[in-house]
């Protein structure tokens, strides 16, 4: 069966979609400047250059009407006065040989192309017209820094309305973004507090029509799965009813059939087969436990008092023990409220409880405190135990010793239950300050108070 | 003692009541909450055992409706349902104690003394009561520390009045006491107990009042 590929590492949602509109906006924009730029140039080029040839025209008129170059003067003292040097033009007027006629009184003799033909080109940082009417021939040099300067100040203008527009562009990308992932945030985290005791339809509050049918479908697999973990746990329920009543019908008749026997040899017989249901009833009672356990018993959504779980709990020790130098028992002092179940806890004491009862053996009572709040500490006398042993009692099937009664389920149980309600289980041996012994330290997430 | 037994499951409930039986016990057994009901709004009994899941209901419900109506009769649950919940809810409703199946019959019964010592305030199951001794749990009698032999019916007779020590039992009550439910009473046999009880245990122990019952003088 094919392994569907998982990614490795998850990408932002808000990063992806920021980056998804800002590189696009942010090239856009690029490429807008871009053109932009050559259009205002061209434009420009196109405006500049008409005005140079209406200026060499003009020039040419005056110089053709005014041979004594007067009117060329004025226009020179206009520049003069008007102008930055870099600004001003330069022009020559030659006749038809090519011969220099006239020129402006600063113009420099390396702008001047050879050739008479009319054009306009580009050279040495000038833009250069040359423009011939009735055997004159006039060229005008205009620097291009003006222009250029111009078409500097356009595209600048222009990218700093790109700016602007980019930087509100960004402003309301970055908030649309963080509004579709905040949604999509807590719809996650919705999600993420789903577990086996919470598979309640999802919060669709603000959610998006396009993951509806995701969230549909997840719906519809939480309800069957919460459906699943149901019947599991009504079959541990009823598994306990149809199990039990059998073995308590069993057992029964072989208790009055005892009574009734007076041969020694048949009623030897008897104890054999009231001994093996006693034992199959502490299995089945394991395996009943076993079962809530694996159906994720640990752990309910409401908190409550679980002290009267604890104190029942104790009651039925002291029922089972009456006698106080076998048994101690220091009692819950005030109320705990806590999210763990009172049959996982209820499970989990009884284990411990049995355990120090079947285990001690020593001169020492079975000690069990639960005076201080949100802890039950077990202790019982036994021989030590070494670390691995201590390690080995937790795995399911391991018993103490492979004589004892037990199945070596107990503690696997009370460890699973522990994982699944947030208590943990502290096991010692031997017991503080002491060469023997067992203690078991179980301490419940919960709070005293109301 | 009269013990109603409310099991819907034949096959256990015949060996517990015969067990009980066994001990002198006056075991009436009802498989459903109805007739259970009746029973209970007919005769006094000293402990009821109450199964929970039952045909016609929740032996729970049954319960609170038992304590609604002020009785105090010790109810001890039989049932297979081992949830600590279960056993909270049921002893919040009034329950006096919480057995789950299977059970040792032997255990059942200490139960049932348990709960009808605590319920009449008595702390042990030994008794001393003038020069008598007895012993509840082994429904034995010594008198000055010779043993007394009582038959079943004068046991049940002379526990019955024990539980109600000092104070007048009418002859009714009595006769539920000692007699299972469509026993054949013959008269003055409750007098004939009452007679044979004086002989063995002390004459000025029984007083009688004319027209009102009997009562036991410590």
């Amino acid at each position: 069966m094919s392994v569907p590929s998982v990614s490795q590492r998850p990408v932002s949602l808000f990063r992806d979609l920021l980056k998804s509109l800002l590189v696009p906006g942010l090239l856009a924009a690029a490429v807008g400047l871009i053109i932009v730029h050559n259009l205002v140039e061209a434009e420009y080029d196109e405006m500049q250059d008409i005005g140079l040839h209406a200026k060499a025209e003009l020039l040419l008129e005056i110089y053709q009407a005014n041979r004594n170059g007067a009117g060329l003067d004025n226009l020179t003292v206009f520049e003069a006065q008007t102008m930055e040097p870099d600004e001003r033009s330069s022009y020559w007027f030659r006749d038809a040989s090519g011969q220099i006629t006239a020129q402006s009184r600063d113009a420099d003799r390396a702008l001047l192309p050879d050739s008479l033909q009319d054009n306009i080109i580009t050279a040495q940082d000038r833009r250069i017209l040359t423009l011939t009417r009735g055997g004159d021939t006039v060229t005008v040099a205009i620097p291009m820094a003006e222009r250029n300067g111009a078409i500097r100040d356009v595209v600048l203008g222009t990218l700093l309305g790109f700016v602007v527009l980019g930087l509100l562009f960004g402003i309301i990308a970055r908030r649309a973004a963080r509004r579709a992932s905040g949604v999509i945030a807590a719809l996650s985290q919705n999600i993420a507090q789903k577990d086996e005791h919470n598979l309640t339809p999802i919060d669709r509050a603000n959610s998006f029509t396009e993951i509806a049918p995701a969230v549909d479908r997840l719906d519809t697999l939480m309800a069957r799965l919460d459906a699943a973990l149901a019947a599991e746990r009504a079959f541990a329920t009823n598994a306990a009813h149809e199990l039990r009543t059998p073995v308590a019908i069993s057992l029964a008749h072989v208790q009055r059939l005892k009574a009734r026997l007076s041969d020694s040899a048949q009623t030897a017989s008897a104890t054999e087969i009231e001994q093996g249901l006693k034992r199959l009833i502490r299995l089945i009672e394991r395996l009943l436990q076993m079962s809530r356990a694996q159906s994720g018993l640990g752990i309910n959504t409401k908190r409550s008092d679980i002290t009267p779980v604890i104190s029942l709990m104790l009651r039925e020790l002291r029922a089972r023990v009456p006698q106080e130098e076998r048994l101690v028992i220091h009692p819950p002092k005030g109320p705990l409220h806590s999210k763990v179940d009172p049959d996982a806890l209820g499970i989990i004491l009884g284990n411990l409880f049995d355990n120090a009862l079947k285990y001690a053996d020593g001169p020492l009572p079975v000690e069990v405190d639960a005076s201080q709040p949100g802890v039950v500490t077990v202790s019982n006398d036994c021989a030590a135990l070494s670390a691995a042993d201590l390690d080995a009692i937790k795995t399911r099937f391991v018993r103490k010793s492979p004589l004892s009664e037990g199945f070596g389920l107990g503690l696997s149980i009370v460890q699973a239950l522990c994982t699944q309600s947030g208590c943990t289980l502290d096991i010692r041996s031997p017991r503080a300050g002491q060469t023997r012994g067992f203690t078991a330290t179980l301490t419940i997430p919960g709070d005293g108070g109301n | 003692m009269r013990i109603l037994l409310i099991e819907d499951e034949a096959a256990l409930a015949r060996p517990l009541a015969e067990h009980l039986e066994a001990d002198h016990h006056i075991v009436e057994w009802f498989t459903t909450l109805e007739e259970a009901d009746s029973a209970t709004r007919t005769l006094d009994y000293d402990v009821v055992l109450l199964d929970l899941q039952l045909p016609d209901g929740d032996g729970l419900a049954f319960l609170s409706a038992l304590r609604d109506r002020q009785m105090r009769t010790p109810v001890v649950i039989l049932t297979a349902r081992d949830k600590i919940s279960d056993r909270i809810d049921g002893l919040n409703r009034g329950a006096d104690d919480y057995v789950i199946k299977p059970f040792d019959l032997d255990e059942v019964k200490a139960r049932i003394h348990t709960v009808c010592r605590r319920s009449a305030d008595q702390l042990t199951q030994i008794v001393q009561l003038r020069d008598l001794t007895l012993d509840l749990t082994h429904q034995t009698v010594t008198r000055a520390g010779t043993p007394v032999r009582l038959t079943a019916k004068e046991w049940t007779l002379l526990e019955a009045l024990l539980r109600r020590k000092s104070t007048i039992v009418s002859k009714d009550a009595l006769e539920t006491a000692i007699y299972a439910y469509g026993d054949e009473v013959e008269s003055n046999a409750l007098e004939a107990h009452i007679s044979r009880l004086r002989a063995k245990l002390g004459r000025d122990l029984i007083v009688t009042h004319r027209g009102m019952g009997y009562a036991l003088v410590p």
